[in-house]
C-alpha cells in the first residue's frame, strides 16, 4: 500500500499500520464480503487526496482527519455506499470533489464534517427529484466564504432545500435569517449583481413558494400570469408512487394526494416536490382563492387562463398560493400558481 | 327502573390521538448511515456488564464454543431423552453459557488460578492468551511472557537470573541484582503445559502461585495479584512429570476444553479465509484496566451469599470429611486422620457396617474439603452471580460452579456402591456430572430433613450469637441443659453421618463456650 500512495497519507498508514489493519480485520469479521483490494482503491483514489489537502492546510490535523476518513470509508464500503458497486455513487463523487476543498473545515471537526457531508449526499440521492450534484456545486461555492464548520453545514441545509428537498423550506428560511447574509446569499444562489437586501428577498420568497431567489428581479414585475409551475408524481410502474390516477385535497395549508391505496403529503415549491406517506389525514376539497371550471379555465385575482389539458379534471384543491389539479388521464398532479411574467 | 339495555358506553370508547401531519427538521439532512459525531466515550458501562460483553464477544468472535452446558432456566424448559442410556438433552429456558469460555472469564474477574485441560489444539492456550489481552497487555507481551513448560526448565528459566557481572564483583548478597522474568509482574500469568515442568522447578512455581512472591539469592520479588492460567493436555497422566500435590492444590478451578462441534466448520473456514486472529482484534471497549480489575474484584466480593444458601453449602460440604472408623475421639474421625496414618479410606468405609452406603455421600470420596477450597467456592459463586448481574448468589449459581471448583479437589472412590447403581457408572468419567449429582443429593437430603425450618443447631447458634453480655449463670446452665438434651436425643440410635459430625462438633463448641462462661461467672462471684 505504501508504494501506491505517498506523502502524508503514506506516512499515516505506516505509522498506524497495526491499528488500521486491526480495524480492517474487525470490519471483515462483521462483513466477510469486504474486499481488501476495493478498499485499497478507495484509499488511494479518494481518501489520499483529501488527506493531502488537509496536510497542506493544517498538518496538525492530518492524523485525526485520516483516522476519521479511514474508519468512515471502511464503514461505507462495507455497506456498499462507495466502491465499484456503490448504491449511491454521488457519495464518492462528493468525497473526491468537495472534501479536498473544505480541508479547513475537516481540520476543525473531521468526523462531524465528513459524516454530515456523506449523510447529506445519501439523503439527497435517496429523494426522488432531488439534485445532489447541484448541492455539491453550491457547497463548493460555500467553501471559501465559510470560516467554521458550523456555518458551512448550516448553509448546507439551505443548499439542500434549493437542491430539491422542498420539505426543508420552513427550516431553511429560518436558517437564512440566522447565518451571515453573505453566506445566505451564496446558499440561495442569489447573483452578486442583485442589490436587494436579504431581508426583502426572504420576505418575498416566504410569501411566494414559486419565487426563486436566484432569479428574482429587483423590482416585482407588474404583470402576473397563471402558469403550470410544476407537474409532480407518476405511475408506480414507471418509478412513481401512484397505482391509479391520484386525487388531491387539502389539509390546512398542505396538499394531500391519494390513489385509493395510500395517502401522501405533497410539499412543493420552486425547488422541487416531495411526497411523504401519511395515514388517515382528514382533508377538504376547497379551491379558493382559485376558481376552476370543467373546460380547464382557472381564475384568480382577476387573472384567468385556460389549460385544455386540465379540462374535465378529476380533483382540485388549493392553498393560499397554489392550485393542485389532477386528471383521470394522468398520474401527475399539476400545480398552478400566479407568477410574475 | 333504569333500562340496562339502553345504556351506551361513553364516547370515545377506543380513544386514539388524531393523525397528525409530519413535521420536518432541517437537521435530518445530516442524519444517515454515518455517525457524525466522534463516538463519545461511552458512559462507563458497569463492570459486570463489561464482563458480559467480553463473554459474548469471545463466544461470538473468538473461541468457537457453541455449548450451553451451564444451564439456567426461567420457568419450564423442554427436555428430551435419547438412546438406551437415556441421555437427557435439556433446552434451557434462561440465558445459559459455555463453561469453557465462562470459567476462565470468572477466573479473570476473581483473580484466581484456573487450570485448562483437554486434548491438544482445543483452544486452551488461545483462551488464556485472550485473558491476557483482556487485561490490557499487547499480544506480543502476553506471548513473550508466557511460561512454556518443558522438561529442562530450570528455576532461573522460570523466575530470573542474577546479573553475571554482579555475581563476580558482589561482596554481599545485597550487591547482586536480579534480572527478574517479565511475567512475574503481570496481572495475568500463563503457564502452558505446567505438567511438563520438572518437579524442582514446580516448587519455585508453587511459591509464586501460593505466596505471590519469587525468591532468588535472598532477593524477593513481590508479585501483583494476578489471574493465573495453567494448561495441561490431560491431568490424569499425559504430562512428563507428576504434578506435586501442593501445586495441584493451589489450583482453584478446572475447566475442560469442550470438543469442536463439526457443524460449525464453516466458522473455521471463514476464519482461515479472512486470515483473522481474534486475539489481534479485541475491541478496546472490553479491555479492563488495572483499576477496573481491582474494582471488579471488590464488587464481586460484595455480592451477598444469603444465609439459607450458605446453610445448604455447609450441609453439602459437611458430607465428605467424616470417617467414623478412623479414630476414637470424635474430632479425629476424619479421612485426613486415616490418610495420615497410611490407612486406606475405602477399606475403612467397607468396615463401617450399618450405614446406608448409598445414602452416605461421603462414601463416594476419599477426602473432604479444605478451608481454601470452601473459600474459593464462595468466591466463584459470587463471581458467577456478579456475571449474571445479580446482587446475591442463587442456588443455581452454587450448583453450577461447584463442580468446576471441586473438580480436582474431590478424589472419587470409584469402587463406592453409588457407582454400581443403575445409571451411575457414567459418573466415574463425568466428574462434573458427578459433583453436580452430589450437590443435588445433598440438597434433597437437606429438604427432607427440613433444615430450613427445623434446625436445632441453628437455633442454638442464633442464641449464642446474641452474645453472653448479661447472661446469668441460671440462663447459662439452662442453655447447657438444652444443648445436652439435643445431643441426648441425637445419640439415641441414630446413625452418624457427615452432616451430623459437624453439627455435633458445633454443639460441643457451644457447650464449651457456655461452660467457660459459667466458670468465669462463678470465679467473678
Amino acid at each position: 500500500m505504501e508504494g501506491l500512495v505517498s506523502g502524508a497519507f503514506a506516512e499515516f498508514l505506516e505509522t498506524h499500520r497495526a491499528e488500521l489493519n486491526a480495524q480492517f480485520a474487525q470490519a471483515k469479521q462483521m462483513r466477510p464480503n469486504l474486499d481488501p483490494d476495493a478498499f485499497k482503491d478507495v484509499l488511494r483514489a479518494t481518501v489520499a487526496p483529501i488527506v493531502a489537502a488537509v496536510a497542506q492546510r493544517a498538518p496538525d490535523a492530518t492524523r485525526t482527519t485520516a483516522l476519521a476518513l479511514y474508519a468512515i470509508a471502511l464503514d461505507l464500503l462495507g455497506q456498499d455506499f462507495i466502491g465499484a458497486t456503490a448504491r449511491a455513487p454521488v457519495i464518492a463523487q462528493g468525497w473526491r470533489e468537495l472534501l479536498p476543498e473544505i480541508s479547513h473545515h475537516l481540520a476543525s471537526a473531521p468526523r462531524a464534517v465528513i459524516g454530515a457531508v456523506t449523510n447529506a449526499l445519501y439523503n439527497l440521492a435517496q429523494t426522488p427529484g432531488a439534485r445532489p450534484h447541484e448541492w455539491l456545486a453550491t457547497m463548493r461555492a460555500l467553501a471559501p466564504v465559510t470560516n467554521a464548520p458550523t456555518a458551512f453545514l448550516r448553509a448546507g441545509q439551505i443548499a439542500a432545500w434549493r437542491a430539491g428537498l422542498a420539505y426543508f423550506r420552513v427550516g431553511a428560511l429560518d436558517l437564512c435569517k440566522q447565518v451571515e447574509p453573505a453566506i445566505a446569499r451564496v446558499a440561495l444562489g442569489i447573483p452578486a449583481t442583485n442589490a436587494l437586501d436579504l431581508a426583502t428577498i426572504l420576505a418575498r420568497v416566504a410569501a411566494d413558494p414559486w419565487l426563486n431567489p436566484a432569479a428574482m428581479p429587483e423590482k416585482p414585475g407588474q404583470a402576473r400570469a397563471l402558469k403550470i409551475v410544476a407537474r409532480v408524481g407518476a405511475f408506480r410502474g414507471l418509478g412513481g408512487l401512484f397505482q391509479t390516477p391520484p386525487r388531491v385535497a387539502t389539509a390546512g395549508a398542505h396538499f394531500v394526494v391519494q390513489d385509493g391505496t395510500a395517502q401522501w403529503l405533497l410539499v412543493a415549491d420552486c425547488f422541487g416536490a416531495t411526497f411523504h406517506r401519511v395515514e388517515k389525514i382528514a382533508t377538504a376539497k376547497r379551491v379558493e382563492p382559485f376558481a376552476l371550471d370543467a373546460r380547464g379555465k382557472i381564475a384568480r385575482d382577476k387573472v384567468s387562463q385556460t389549460f385544455p389539458e386540465l379540462a374535465d379534471h378529476a380533483s382540485a384543491a388549493a392553498n393560499s398560493t397554489t392550485l393542485a389539479v389532477t386528471s383521470e388521464l394522468s398520474f401527475a398532479v399539476s400545480l398552478i400558481a400566479l407568477v410574475e411574467n | 327502573m333504569p333500562n340496562l339495555f339502553q345504556r351506551i358506553s361513553q364516547a370515545p370508547t377506543n380513544p386514539h390521538a388524531p393523525p397528525a401531519l409530519p413535521t420536518f427538521d432541517v437537521a435530518d439532512l445530516y442524519r444517515g448511515p454515518v455517525a457524525s459525531a466522534e463516538p463519545s466515550a461511552p458512559l462507563a458501562a458497569p463492570l459486570d456488564e463489561k464482563l458480559r460483553q467480553a463473554y459474548f464477544w469471545i463466544i461470538n468472535n473468538a473461541i468457537i464454543s457453541p455449548h450451553y452446558d451451564i444451564e439456567y432456566n426461567e420457568g419450564p424448559n423442554s427436555s428430551f431423552v435419547f438412546g438406551d442410556s437415556k441421555t437427557r438433552v435439556n433446552l434451557p429456558s434462561g440465558q445459559s453459557y459455555s463453561s469453557f469460555i465462562l470459567m476462565p472469564l470468572l477466573n479473570f474477574a476473581a483473580r484466581r488460578r484456573c487450570l485448562l485441560i483437554g486434548g491438544p489444539g482445543r483452544g486452551k492456550t488461545a483462551s488464556s492468551v485472550l485473558m491476557g489481552v483482556l487485561a490490557g497487555y499487547s499480544l506480543k507481551q502476553v506471548r513473550q511472557a508466557m511460561i512454556h513448560g518443558q522438561p529442562q526448565m530450570t528455576i532461573s528459566d522460570l523466575i530470573g537470573n542474577p546479573l553475571p557481572a554482579d555475581l563476580v564483583h558482589a561482596q554481599t548478597m545485597d550487591d547482586i541484582r536480579i534480572a527478574w522474568r517479565q511475567w512475574l509482574g503481570m496481572r495475568v500469568k500463563i503457564v502452558d503445559e505446567y505438567n511438563r515442568i520438572p518437579t524442582r522447578t514446580q516448587s519455585a512455581l508453587l511459591t509464586v502461585m501460593g505466596d505471590n512472591y519469587a525468591e532468588l539469592l535472598n532477593h524477593v520479588y513481590e508479585c501483583p495479584d494476578a489471574a493465573w492460567y495453567l494448561t495441561a493436555n490431560y491431568e490424569g497422566g499425559g504430562g512428563t512429570y507428576q504434578v506435586i500435590e501442593a501445586l495441584r492444590d493451589r489450583i482453584d478451578i478446572v475447566v475442560m476444553a469442550l470438543h469442536f462441534n463439526t457443524r460449525f466448520l464453516n466458522d473455521l473456514l471463514v476464519r482461515i479465509e479472512s486470515d483473522t486472529r481474534p486475539e489481534e482484534v479485541v475491541p478496546a471497549q472490553i479491555i479492563f484496566s488495572e483499576a477496573e480489575q481491582s474494582r471488579m474484584l471488590k464488587e464481586i466480593l460484595r455480592v451477598a451469599l444469603p444465609h439459607a444458601l450458605r446453610r445448604r453449602l455447609e450441609f453439602f460440604a459437611s458430607q465428605f470429611e467424616f470417617c467414623e472408623p478412623a479414630a476414637d475421639q470424635i474430632e479425629y474421625k476424619t479421612k485426613d486422620t486415616a490418610k495420615a496414618a497410611g490407612q486406606d479410606v475405602r477399606q475403612l468405609f467397607a468396615q463401617d457396617t450399618g450405614k446406608d452406603r448409598l445414602k452416605d455421600l461421603g462414601n463416594q470420596t476419599q477426602n473432604g474439603f479444605s478451608v481454601r477450597t470452601l473459600m474459593t467456592l464462595m468466591v466463584f459463586a459470587k463471581a458467577l452471580a456478579y456475571f449474571r448481574g445479580n446482587a446475591e448468589v442463587e442456588l443455581e449459581d452454587l450448583r453450577q460452579i461447584t463442580p468446576f471448583v471441586l473438580h480436582e479437589k474431590m478424589t472419587m472412590d470409584v469402587d463406592a456402591p453409588f457407582f454400581e447403581s443403575a445409571g451411575n457408572a457414567v459418573f466415574r468419567s463425568d466428574r462434573i456430572g458427578w459433583i453436580r449429582r452430589l450437590f443435588d443429593l445433598a440438597c434433597a437430603e437437606y429438604d427432607r430433613l427440613n433444615l430450613d425450618k427445623d434446625d436445632p443447631v441453628a437455633e442454638l447458634e442464633k442464641e449464642f450469637a446474641r452474645g453472653l453480655e448479661g447472661v446469668s449463670a441460671h440462663e447459662a446452665r439452662a442453655r447447657l441443659t438444652k444443648i445436652e438434651r439435643v445431643l441426648g436425643e441425637w445419640s439415641k440410635g441414630r446413625k452418624l453421618y457427615g452432616n451430623m459430625f459437624d453439627d455435633i462438633l458445633k454443639i460441643k463448641y457451644l457447650h464449651q463456650r457456655y461452660t467457660n462462661y459459667l466458670r468465669w461467672l462463678e470465679w467473678k462471684g
